[in-house]
């Protein structure tokens, strides 16, 4: 399987002399093509900013984060906005999607904005909608639908361009229990009948039970991976909680 | 303590205060330099009725300003408003700590405070300086020369802006102190995170809106055209009024109508961030069409107070030199009982004409009973009616000599012309008939003066007869001297050229004439150019200043309104281009998109307010045609030049400070 995503021993500090803080101290993983992978970790366990550094948005002080062939720590700023349009998709906590665009508009900006002939958007657009089960709130606008229907929607938009790698932070942090599975399951979707590689930051386990391997990080190291290999969902979530208890009293924070 | 606090306020938002700084310390500037008029060194060098000129200018500036400071203050009221909802979060902050709302409102007291201590130093410091510069513009209109700059600064002035502009704070801090009581804490916490709620209307009826405004305004505009700018009359009344509910239609409706315009071209529509903007476009000229309309309809105060106030100046002023071609034309009324040449007439009574005149030529007008309209096409008729209430076409044609022809170009240092006996030659110096008159040199047009037919060959000419306060020579047709034997003139008259110094020759010409008057007990009047010049340069000064004054105070509190409404809007904008900025667009297409939003803003208003302008001016230009020729090419040049200097600074301004709180939000975001 050819690999997606290569981090090799990044660092990340923050502030200057004075005071240190240091993010992430040392990791190092790899994503293969086709992998769904969950990053779990407490408040403050950095990974956040290890999706920051990923998504380009944010720069390691030191090390190297391969996606594809292309090393992104040593892309100029222009570079990096065309790499991220090309080969990222996004999907946010708060959906971000654009109050003022309709949910079709929503879809199509990433197409627009690399210049894709409008005659092929439309078609793009109607196809990946039936898949996720939007098609009917495509013209609404994001404050005329439900959270379930806004974050598939950004589903869509992540995945309109057909990125390397989709990058997932909190994406059911805002949902309730049933609009959660519902996206969980046009994860699957996108993960199974598109092929999308997705890197996923969560602290529900539950959520992370979606996924097919899992990094648990604390203190800005890789602390425990766990593959869910044959298990059932089921099984694996329970796997999981194990670890989550493992990670450290403060269970408050990843449940 | 609050003092420190307040100036680490300042300065950390020296970028939001920025536009407030600006246009406050504009208005200081302006109210001091129009108010200081009074004052200003030109003052020793002016005649005793130029002087009373510039009182009376200085007292109707006093006027204008009343009205001017409403027009500041309402600016300054709106931009605090602004302001304090920009820092919502940070006013809740102090609250939770602990701060009462009294002490709250005092940290803004104390900012508002310096802020505009600050403008009103810079303002009056600037103001002082360009008062010098107008002083050489008012001895420039008034033709005299400054005997020595002074450098003068009017603390009567001074008082006055710190009196206007220290009231106009007065009721600033009292509503900032209400606008704080009113709001609660949990409001200014989560400021942020209230979105406007939009009020989308049908996009379809935005079109059929839009093409209703356009229809509306059409109307209005052929009323003002058809009618001329005539105040208080229904037609006047009618355009006004569909004019304004024409504008308010056409920007309640212009973004919805450009999306669904433009959403049909799918190519164009789907590019880059086109959609983006228009989107964007329509979210907000929803809630923006009313300061739209507001905005446009003060750039055509604008521009038309600029326009038509400085082509006034003009129209009313002349131009001395041409308008008044001789040092001196004495007109003597009702003259049937004298010789037949007024000159000779004066010399006979022993009045020393030739002492003061190296040249001097009657020139008389006859009545040889033809009418206009038995010459002019009705159109020029028609025009000709909208000035007077007498019967244009009834009119007698004024018929001029030859000789005196002559002897008036010989005055005007002008070519002498010749005329065969079957020949006649138009003068003009009004623009209502001129195509007219080329109309009938060009087809020979004949003419019958005491039955003996004429034809005219000779190219029209534009000349000044006689000394008047505008050009006033409508149509005089030149004839062979032979018709002119044994009649009697109609009006009479002689122009002078002094051989002694201007001042001396108008005593002495205004001694003769009232001498005459008395002998003969008939009507007369004496213009000379040099009264010519005084009068013309107090209108044209009058005039041009309160435009300037106006215009100006307009232009800057639409531009600092819709300056202030665009960096609020970018504040509010932040979150929609960082993740823009997420999602892969380039920093270059994030700043195209900024400004073209911006420039659509700035734009539209100007837009519509231009074309009201053209409409509006040429409406009033129509109206004075039959005056006065209007050359309204360097009005135009010089309200281009104010529009561009002031409207585009503040677009630029708000465009670089846009661009700042948008990218200034991003870095931080990315540091927390």
């Amino acid at each position: 399987m050819e690999t997606i995503l290569q981090v090799k021993q990044i660092e990340k500090i923050y502030g200057n002399k004075g005071s240190i803080t240091r993010a992430i101290e040392d990791i190092s993983f790899e994503v293969k093509k086709g992998e769904f992978v969950g990053i779990m970790g407490p408040s403050g366990s950095g990974k956040t900013t290890l999706l920051n550094c990923i998504s380009t948005i944010d720069t390691v002080t030191s090390g190297h984060i391969l996606i594809g062939k292309d090393d992104i720590t040593k892309m100029k700023s222009s570079q990096l906005s065309k790499f991220r349009r090309e080969q990222l998709g996004f999907i946010f906590q708060d959906f971000n999607l654009l109050d003022t665009l309709t949910a079709y508009e929503n879809i199509a900006l990433p197409l627009t904005i690399q210049r894709v002939n409008p005659k092929k958007i439309d078609s793009r657009i109607k196809k990946l909608s039936v898949q996720l089960g939007i098609e009917e709130v495509l013209k609404k606008y994001p404050y005329q639908m439900s959270g379930g229907q806004q974050q598939r929607v950004a589903c869509a938009r992540a995945m309109i361009c057909h990125p390397s790698l989709i990058l997932a932070d909190e994406p059911t942090g805002a949902l309730d229990s049933k609009a959660s599975r519902m996206l969980l399951n046009s994860f699957e979707v996108l993960n199974k009948s598109l092929e999308a590689t997705i890197l996923m930051v969560t602290h529900d386990a539950f959520t992370a039970s979606f996924a097919h391997r899992i990094l648990f990080i604390k203190d800005g190291r890789i602390f425990n991976e766990l593959v869910r290999g044959g298990d059932d969902r089921k099984t694996f979530f329970n796997r999981i909680i194990e670890v989550v208890s493992l990670l450290g009293g403060d269970t408050n924070n990843v449940l | 303590m609050y003092f420190k606090i307040a100036l680490g306020n300042v300065r950390r938002s020296i970028r939001d205060y920025g536009v407030y700084f600006l246009t406050l310390t504009f208005g200081v500037c302006l109210f001091y330099v129009f108010n200081s008029i009074q004052s200003q060194s030109v003052m020793l060098a002016l005649s005793q009725s130029q002087a009373k000129m510039l009182v009376l200018l200085n007292n109707l500036m006093q006027i204008f300003s009343v009205f001017v400071c409403i027009v500041l203050g309402f600016l300054i009221v709106y931009a605090n408003n602004f302001l304090i909802r920009r820092r919502k979060k940070e006013l809740g902050l102090y609250l939770v700590m602990g701060m009462n709302k009294g002490t709250v409102a005092r940290i803004l007291m104390i900012e508002t405070v310096m802020i505009g201590l600050l403008a009103f130093a810079v303002g009056l410091g600037l103001g002082i300086l360009v008062s010098q510069a107008l002083t050489v513009v008012t001895a420039n209109l008034f033709m005299v020369q400054l005997k020595a700059f002074e450098f003068i600064v009017s603390l009567k002035a001074i008082l006055l802006s710190a009196l206007f502009f220290g009231g106009l704070y007065l009721i600033v801090l009292i509503f900032n102190s209400v606008v704080v009581s009113r709001y609660k804490l949990i409001d200014l916490l989560q400021g942020d995170r209230h979105n406007e709620t939009l009020k989308l209307h049908s996009i379809g009826l935005s079109v059929v809106l839009f093409i209703a405004s356009l229809i509306i305004l059409g109307c209005a505009y052929a009323l003002i055209l058809d009618n001329g700018f005539v105040m208080f009359t229904l037609e006047f009344t009618a355009s006004i009024v569909l004019g304004s509910i024409g504008t308010f239609l056409f920007f309640f409706s212009l973004s919805g109508f450009l999306l669904k315009f433009v959403q049909s071209r799918k190519s164009f529509y789907y590019r880059n961030l086109n959609m983006f903007i228009l989107r964007q476009l329509n979210s907000r000229i929803n809630s923006a069409f009313v300061s739209m309309t507001v905005i446009c309809i003060m750039l055509l105060l604008t521009i038309g107070a600029l326009c038509t106030g400085l082509s006034f100046g003009q129209v009313l002023a002349g131009d001395v030199e041409k308008t008044s071609p001789y040092d001196a034309t004495v007109y003597v009324y009702d003259t049937q009982t004298l010789g037949f040449s007024l000159s000779q007439d004066y010399r006979e009574r022993g009045l020393d004409l030739d002492g003061l005149a190296r040249e001097a030529a009657d020139l008389d007008l006859y009545d040889l009973a033809v009418k206009i309209k038995d010459f002019s096409s009705p159109e020029v008729i028609a025009t000709m009616q909208n000035s007077t209430s007498h019967d244009v076409g009834e009119m007698a044609i004024d018929f001029l000599p030859l000789s005196q022809l002559n002897a008036a170009l010989t005055m005007q240092s002008k070519p002498q012309v010749t005329l065969a006996e079957n020949e006649y030659l138009i003068t003009y110096s009004m623009n209502a008939a001129e195509s007219d008159i080329f109309k009938a040199v060009k087809e020979h047009r004949e003419l019958t003066v005491d039955g003996r037919t004429l034809t005219v060959s000779q190219p029209a000419m534009f000349l000044q007869l006689q000394n008047f306060s505008a050009y006033g020579n409508f149509l005089t047709i030149v004839l062979p001297d032979s018709f002119f034997v044994n009649k009697i003139p109609a009006s009479q008259s002689f122009n002078v050229n002094y051989k002694v110094s201007a001042e001396e020759g108008d005593v002495l010409l205004n001694e003769m004439a009232k001498t005459y008057g008395k002998q003969t007990g008939l009507a007369y009047n004496a213009v000379t150019r040099g009264e010519m010049f005084e009068a013309s340069g107090g209108m044209k000064l009058i005039l041009s200043y309160i435009a300037v004054y106006l215009g100006l105070v307009f232009l800057i509190a639409s531009a600092a309104i819709l300056a202030l409404q665009q960096l609020s809007e970018s504040a509010d904008n932040v979150e929609r281009y960082a993740l823009l900025r997420k999602i892969g667009v380039e920093e270059k297409m994030i700043r195209r998109s900024l400004f073209t939003q911006i420039a659509i803003y700035f734009l539209f208003p100007l837009a519509l307010a231009i074309v009201h302008s053209i409409v509006g001016v040429s409406a009033v230009i129509q109206s004075l045609v039959a005056l006065v020729k209007i050359d309204i090419g360097s009005q135009v040049l010089l309200v281009g030049g104010f529009l561009a200097l002031i409207y585009g600074g503040y677009f630029l301004i708000t465009y670089s400070s846009s661009l700042s709180v948008i990218r200034d939000r991003a870095q931080s975001r990315r540091l927390e």
